[in-house]
């Protein structure tokens, strides 16, 4: 390995070494956390302190000069509603789902991953951190994995498209509409 | 993945980013990446990086439309 001390190191929140987690008490399991040395920050910082635009992130510089940041991508959605001014719905009392859901129409692509396999091109019309709701070309299938591939609206500096990547289980469907419920998601730069 | 294997960061805040294996341990790797104008090595989980290729989407409605024209001719 390297010298630590020009080392930019990066964990998952939840596997990062306790003394930096309790720097930041809303820090949850999935968000993530960076310690970099004050050589590094110049290189890095920028970077990093970029997905501000997407999701919150905040720096504490530490006693050595070197500097933690923390970021939470699941605070995106919320970011969203922030700066359109659309407040999330509740969850009605016969509703399953239990966040708060903002309806949005982001283009996405979707896939199923396993038979029989659908691919093609919709929208969000309703999201939250636990589900998303979209159109298809077609009737999916229920209980099948999907993978939607989300078009965000809001790039990178330098105008670099980011989509998120939102992994889950159909649970709903009917004619060209559908519901996911949300297993895994993450932010990734757009390739397209 | 070894040293010196050119990948790609596919998760965290550095998501996307080109690099170099510069270092492995059994959890862990350091990727010299480029970024804002310097190379940064970087540690994160072995899981977060893989062989750098591009990032797999499902085909595009045209590029559907093609395959199966391709396919009838």
């Amino acid at each position: 390995m390297t010298d630590d001390t020009r080392r930019v190191r990066v964990w998952r929140f939840a596997s990062a070494p306790s003394e930096f987690q309790g720097r930041f008490r809303e820090g949850r399991d999935d968000d993530w956390i960076v310690h970099a040395a004050e050589s590094e920050l110049t290189f890095i910082g920028p970077t990093l302190l970029g997905w501000r635009r997407i999701y919150p992130v905040e720096a504490v510089s530490l006693e050595d000069g070197s500097t933690l940041l923390w970021g939470a991508p699941r605070k995106a959605l919320a970011s969203i509603a922030q700066l359109s001014g659309v407040a999330g719905e509740a969850p009605s009392g016969v509703e399953r789902r239990t966040a708060p859901r903002l309806q949005v129409e982001f283009p996405l692509q979707y896939e199923t991953h396993s038979e029989p396999r659908r691919a093609g091109e919709g929208h969000t019309i309703d999201m939250s951190t636990t589900g998303i709701a979209f159109t298809a070309e077609s009737l999916l299938p229920t209980n099948v994995t999907v993978r939607l591939f989300v078009r965000w609206p809001v790039a990178l500096e330098g105008d670099v498209a980011v989509e998120l990547h939102a992994t889950g289980r159909v649970v709903r469907a009917e004619g060209r509409k559908a519901a996911m419920q949300v297993e895994e998601t993450k932010f990734q730069v757009s390739n397209s | 993945m070894q040293i010196g294997d050119e990948v790609s960061v596919t998760e965290g805040p550095l998501v996307g980013l080109p690099g170099r294996i510069t270092g492995l341990s059994e959890h862990r790797v350091v990727v010299g990446v480029h970024v804002g104008g310097g190379l940064a090595n970087v540690e994160m989980d072995a899981g977060w990086i893989a062989p750098k290729a591009p990032i797999r989407k499902p085909a595009s409605r045209d590029e559907r439309e093609i395959s199966i024209r391709s396919q009838q001719t």
